[in-house]
């Protein structure tokens, strides 16, 4: 036991001592944490808080575009930024590549028209919307079905607009058949055991492979101490020595491998 | 100035040893007495190295016998190598330790603790005159320092036998001569044995009881030291080790050995 205290100390020593090894020790792993932080970040970011930026062309001067886009807003996760209404598409998507943007809509001038619309004709599509290859589909399926069903909310107020005296001349209430700014639907989260936890954080995630990582760089300036331990023949000293004790011999053992 | 008993403490009989094929020590046979100093003289590359490096059990031999006391290296290593200390040529110790914690960490590794640690470390510090810089990290020590603690290091355990590889490599003339006065002294009051060898013929006239010069792995000459002188004056018309040693090894250089 004194043996692998005295041969615990050595190593300690020889590698508080050198600079060069604290240095690899503390600095490699912090580099490894913030490259892997860094590099998730955007991934666990999604189990917390998400925001789509969309960069927003309105071609349509009626109240309808204006709705819409106050109702999506008011889900908190999109934010549109609106750009000249005259601006051309091709335009827009230059701007929406240069200025990063994931997302542009395009909201045409029949909009209010298709909103309001009476007759069964087929019209142009009333909303364009420019996606950047790069985003997860997902990404694209919350943001298109979140359009389409406030589309459908407007086209319904509408509707019930349209039909406001027969339904008064009914006794029915419109404002009970107005579609409802709230989500009916309820969700909830089921946790394992019943017990609570947080998704972790992008450096939470990372602490398990950094903590295998940082053993490598201790490791690192323990193998130069082997190597150093054979070029200045401290093993052959040792291997004259009898020493008897497993921890002593395991440096020994290395030599033997290499 | 003969200080052993005329009992040999080592035999070494027929020893052989080869590296990939390529014969190092050919059928080396050689006894050392017991409290003497043997100086071993040979040309780099002549297998001086090897022969310490077998006697202490670093590496095998491939044929031979060779017996330490009575007991056979083959079969009694462990016991052998605790009466054994062997000091390489090479600076064997750690260069980032102070000389306090390079002591103390090889004598732990020797099995000794408490009381017999502290002695056997105050032996040393003395032996090593190294009392002003036992807290001072080694590799801010200068060759002679350096040399006289790799020494220290090998007294530790208080050794019957004593390996001395070159200890006098790259010292200055006052670190060699206190060495030397130290190998003296540790034979003289310690009664210990001591096989030495070096590159410094005047070395080795001065503090050896015997002498062997190995050449080419064979033993060529082996005597104590005043018969070897008077066959020097003999062979070369005076008593100079140097010219004996060129005259019986050739002058070829053999580095390319």
């Amino acid at each position: 036991m004194i043996k692998l205290l005295y041969i615990l100390k050595k190593e300690f020593l020889l590698i508080v001592r050198d600079v060069h090894a604290v240095t690899i020790l503390f600095v490699m792993p912090a580099v490894f944490i913030l490259i892997m932080t860094l590099a998730m970040k955007d991934l666990f970011e999604l189990h917390s808080s998400v925001v789509i930026d969309i960069l927003t062309v309105n071609h349509d001067a009626g109240k309808r575009p204006v709705a819409l886009l106050k109702a999506m807003e008011e889900h908190s996760t999109f934010r549109f930024h609106l750009i000249a209404k005259d601006t051309a598409t091709e335009s827009v998507k230059e701007q929406m590549l240069s200025r990063d943007y994931k997302f542009a809509l395009i909201i045409k001038k029949n909009f209010s028209t298709f909103v309001n619309k009476k007759g069964k004709g087929k019209d142009e599509n009333p909303l364009e919307l420019l996606v950047n290859p790069t985003v997860p589909v997902q990404t694209q399926l919350v943001l298109k079905s979140t359009l389409d069903g406030e589309l459908s909310k407007l086209r319904w107020d509408a509707f019930i607009g349209r039909i406001d005296k027969l339904l008064a001349f009914a006794g029915i209430d419109k404002k009970d058949l107005k579609a409802n700014k709230l989500s009916p639907i309820d969700v909830q989260y089921v946790y394992k055991g019943g017990q609570y936890f947080k998704m972790p954080s992008a450096v939470q995630q990372s602490v398990p492979a950094w903590i295998v990582f940082s053993m490598f760089f201790i490791v690192i300036p323990i193998s130069n101490t082997f190597i150093s331990e054979r070029d200045q023949g401290t093993f052959m000293r040792l291997k004259s020595m009898n020493v008897s004790s497993p921890y002593a011999a395991a440096p020994l053992l290395l030599l033997e491998i290499r | 100035m003969a200080r052993g008993n005329g009992e040999p403490l080592i035999k070494i009989e027929h020893l052989y040893k080869s590296y990939d094929k390529k014969p190092v020590l050919k059928d080396v046979t050689l006894s050392v007495q017991r409290g003497s100093i043997m100086g071993l003289l040979g040309p780099n590359g002549a297998g001086k190295t090897t022969l310490i490096s077998i006697l202490t059990g670093v590496i095998r031999k491939d044929s031979g016998s060779i017996t330490v006391d009575g007991m056979d290296l083959n079969h009694e290593i462990g016991a052998i190598q605790s009466r054994c200390s062997y000091v390489p040529q090479t600076l064997a110790f750690y260069p980032r330790l102070t000389a306090r914690e390079n002591l103390e960490y090889f004598g732990a590794l020797r099995d000794l603790k408490g009381k017999k640690l502290k002695e056997s470390m105050e032996f040393c510090i003395d032996i090593g005159s190294m009392q002003d810089f036992l807290n001072k990290r080694v590799d801010k020590f200068s060759g002679g320092m350096k040399r006289r603690l790799n020494m220290a290091i090998g007294l530790l355990n208080d050794p019957e036998i004593l390996y001395l590889d070159e200890p006098t490599l790259g010292v200055d003339a006052q670190s060699r001569n206190y060495i030397l006065k130290t190998i003296k002294k540790i034979n003289c009051e310690r009664k210990t044995t001591i096989i030495y060898t070096s590159h410094y013929m005047d070395e080795i006239e001065q503090v050896s009881d015997e002498i062997a010069i190995i050449d080419e792995g064979k033993i060529i000459l082996h005597g104590h030291t005043q018969d070897i002188l008077t066959r020097a004056d003999a062979l070369c018309g005076h008593r100079n080790l140097e010219e004996l040693f060129l005259k019986l090894t050739n002058i070829r250089l053999r580095d390319d050995n």
